[in-house]
């Protein structure tokens, strides 16, 4: 158990400065309540709603609502105090940010760096996606131009089963590869008889 | 316990530093409990109990022990967590002081 676990030493200051704190949040946390009151089942929600979208400071990634720990306890007894008091969300959210940091949130607000969180990922697959479609096209030129000199046809025509480098080992080499992969040296299967006249 | 090691320290530095208000806040504890600890260990400063946690909350508070300097204004200045010794409190009052 946790004994004299939080001293506050307060430099040069009166004594009612420190003394003063416990019974109220400190001043300026948190402005006039900007909802109307909530009471019965639909404070139960909300207090559920809030808990789960805040993180308990004390535990390993679970929200306040989730947490058996006396400090999730506590906090999930403030956010219900304010939500009977009329705060809305976001002001009860940003009371328990000036005291934790934003990483109280679980879920980041849009703001700042944290743009990167949300829309990171989805600019760095479209950026992905860019880089491979440039770089098959840059491939399929270059294939395309190849083709182009070895066989001294025009660009534009593309590599097929009926065509074969020039170079007579390199031609023999892609028999062999079409044979394996297709079954057939060419490519095509030689014509049925029937039909062969 | 870290809090039953730093309670000496904290006791000799209230003694030390007159000009400064030493205020133990007492989390997640019962008034028995706390008053027999502090029979036990001695104290030269006053401790309050945080009943609903929300002194804690206001703070910011993680875990146990944490320590924060005050200045006049009532602006917290430093904030240490873990046990104190006598040393490291006399060098956090002196940065505190200095702060702006």
């Amino acid at each position: 158990m946790s004994r004299l676990t939080l001293a506050l030493l307060a430099l040069m200051a009166a004594p009612s400065l420190a003394v003063a704190q416990p019974s109220r949040p400190p001043a300026g946390a948190i402005e006039a309540p900007r909802s109307r009151p909530l009471s019965g089942a639909e404070l139960d929600a909300r207090t559920s709603d809030i808990g789960g979208l805040l993180r308990c400071p004390v535990c390993q990634g679970l929200s306040v609502a989730d947490s058996p720990s006396s400090m999730a306890r506590n906090m999930k007894a403030e956010v219900r105090e304010k939500l009977a008091a009329g705060y809305d969300q976001e002001q009860i959210l940003a009371y328990f940010e000036r005291s934790y940091g934003e990483f109280v949130r679980l879920d980041p607000p849009m703001r700042g760096v944290n743009w990167l969180v949300w829309f990171g990922p989805l600019a760095v697959l479209v950026a992905g996606g860019g880089v491979v479609a440039w770089a098959v096209r840059r491939s399929s030129r270059s294939a395309g131009g190849a083709e182009a000199i070895a066989s001294g046809s025009t660009a534009s025509d593309l590599p097929s089963r009926e065509t074969l480098p020039a170079d007579a080992r390199l031609a023999a080499a892609v028999r062999r590869v079409r044979e394996l992969a297709y079954g057939w040296p060419d490519g095509v299967p030689p014509r049925p008889r029937s039909q062969a006249s | 316990m870290p809090c039953f090691e730093e309670q000496a320290a904290l006791n000799a530095a209230a003694r030390t530093f007159g000009e400064v208000q030493f205020i133990g806040v007492v989390y997640e504890d019962d008034e028995a409990r706390t008053q027999a600890f502090l029979a036990k260990q001695g104290s030269s400063y006053p401790s309050l109990l945080d009943p609903d946690g929300r002194t804690a909350i206001a703070y910011g508070v993680f875990g146990v022990p944490e320590t924060f300097f005050i200045d006049g204004a009532g602006r917290i200045v430093e904030k240490y967590v873990g046990p104190l010794n006598r040393a490291t409190i006399a060098s956090l009052i002196a940065r505190a002081k200095g702060a702006p």
